[in-house]
């Protein structure tokens, strides 16, 4: 039995974003509920559902793949997404059990990306747009989110956006974790856009190496116009991995989790050239 | 708070507190076979169709399943008739202690509605968020093939 005061279903975001504002810190919005009903160890006052508001749907079309935010992770796993986006079929595949991917959802995963959460990472190098209700309501790229500092106040995730990925992209996402449904150590996510065989665009994030994912933006700026090739992989890897400060605690020492992001950003980088029609001799 | 679920084909309207889980509901109205183990969603003794999907009772609030339909094992038997996934698990002999064996034939009845001819690798996914203490899967492996294969032929 956990100590939640009081359970009230909101029949609409604004009637959501309003019980938060008046409520503030004391109310949490619940969707699936898998990361706080199990783990949260403090009292509170009342949950608010917001898994009846409309939100569960994901959608292909028009160059744009949008995903409900209250959607379950097992969702992701339809087969017009597989194409559409298959960066999310990687990252959705291994995350967690089939049972909590039926419960869980993307806006929870996001709101909760401290903790070790693969999908934020996914969106991250995807270049997701955050769609957020509230007082604050705005739609928001992933990387300026994180530097704001993530979700504050009544903010309320409705929708993830992400654009379709295209003939001359690519996507690759791979984690390393102790066994294939355990938390992951280190994460990393590529998305990749190649023209002439160069580089035209690069997006690298990596997850679990601090406290919120991390965006290398200026990383992967140095790689612009560069062939695409084994060597250029492995020096993205070896870049991102002298560049990130990884923490050390009783999972993995900093040291090996240093290691392990060079080799998951080489593995994601060597999947996202393939999708992308350029196939690198491992 | 008054939640009206159903049950195994039988509706109940009942008095749940906010912080009440599923499991407790389940177990508290009789149905013990939903079994409470980790309270975390990582073994999967609490496995219950909601609405068709498999969950894990243990992780979501009781008043989360209100104006649902739930399937436990109690409600896969037709009367004096075990359901193909039942026999299978008795045949292959399935369970060792048998504590994890409701949450896999849950599972299995799910994987088959969706998959009538599963490989062995893709049980062995479907069945990734059910932990046997016993470590004994090969058999529930072969269990499942043979109620797939028992499935297909009746049809």
């Amino acid at each position: 039995m956990k100590e939640f005061r009081q359970f009230v279903v909101a029949a609409s975001p604004e009637e959501a974003t309003g019980l938060k504002r008046t409520i503030g810190p004391g109310a949490l919005y619940i969707a699936g509920g898998t990361s706080f009903v199990p783990f949260i160890k403090t009292p509170v006052e009342v949950l608010i559902d917001i898994s009846k508001l409309g939100m569960s749907a994901v959608a292909v079309g028009g160059g744009k793949v949008a995903i409900g935010a209250a959607a379950r992770m097992a969702d992701l796993l339809a087969p017009e997404l597989r194409e559409a986006a298959p960066i999310l079929y990687r990252a959705a595949r291994r995350l967690a059990t089939p049972l909590v991917r039926n419960m869980a959802t993307p806006g929870g995963n996001l709101a909760y990306a401290f903790l070790p959460s693969d999908l934020s990472v996914a969106f991250l190098g995807a270049g997701a747009e955050i769609s957020i209700a509230g007082e604050s309501a705005r739609t928001v790229c992933i990387e300026d989110l994180l530097d704001e500092g993530w979700l504050d106040g009544d903010d309320l995730i409705t929708k993830i956006t992400l654009t379709q990925q295209g003939e001359s992209e690519g996507t690759g996402f791979a984690k390393f974790g102790k066994g294939e449904v355990d938390i992951a150590l280190v994460s990393a996510a590529v998305r990749l856009e190649v023209s002439g065989g160069a580089i035209s665009g690069l997006r690298l994030a990596v997850g679990q190496t601090s406290s919120m994912p991390v965006f290398l933006r200026d990383v992967a700026g140095e790689f612009r116009g560069m062939e695409v090739s084994k060597a250029v992989a492995d020096e993205v890897a070896s870049r991102v991995s002298a560049t990130v400060e990884p923490r050390d605690d009783h999972r993995a020492s900093a040291e090996y989790r240093r290691h392990l992001i060079g080799v998951m950003v080489g593995r994601a980088f060597v999947e996202a050239a393939e999708q992308a029609g350029v196939t690198i001799a491992g | 708070m008054l939640v009206k679920i159903t049950v195994d084909g039988r509706p109940f309207e009942v008095e749940t507190p906010a912080g009440e889980t599923l499991v407790e509901l389940l177990r508290r109205l009789g149905f013990k076979s939903v079994k409470d183990g980790c309270y975390t969603g990582t073994c999967g003794g609490c496995t219950v169709l909601l609405d068709e999907r498999p969950v894990a009772s243990c992780i979501m609030l009781a008043v989360q399943a209100d104006g649902s339909s739930i399937t436990t094992l109690e409600g896969l038997a037709d009367d004096e008739e075990l359901h193909p996934v039942q026999e299978a698990f008795l045949e292959v002999n399935a369970p060792q202690c048998g504590f994890c064996s409701p949450g896999m034939m849950i599972t299995a009845v799910s994987l088959l509605r969706r998959n009538a001819s599963p490989t062995r690798e893709e049980i062995r996914e479907a069945i990734a968020g059910n932990t046997c203490r016993c470590s004994g899967y090969v058999k529930v492996v072969d269990a499942i093939e043979l109620a797939a294969r028992k499935m297909r032929e009746t049809r």
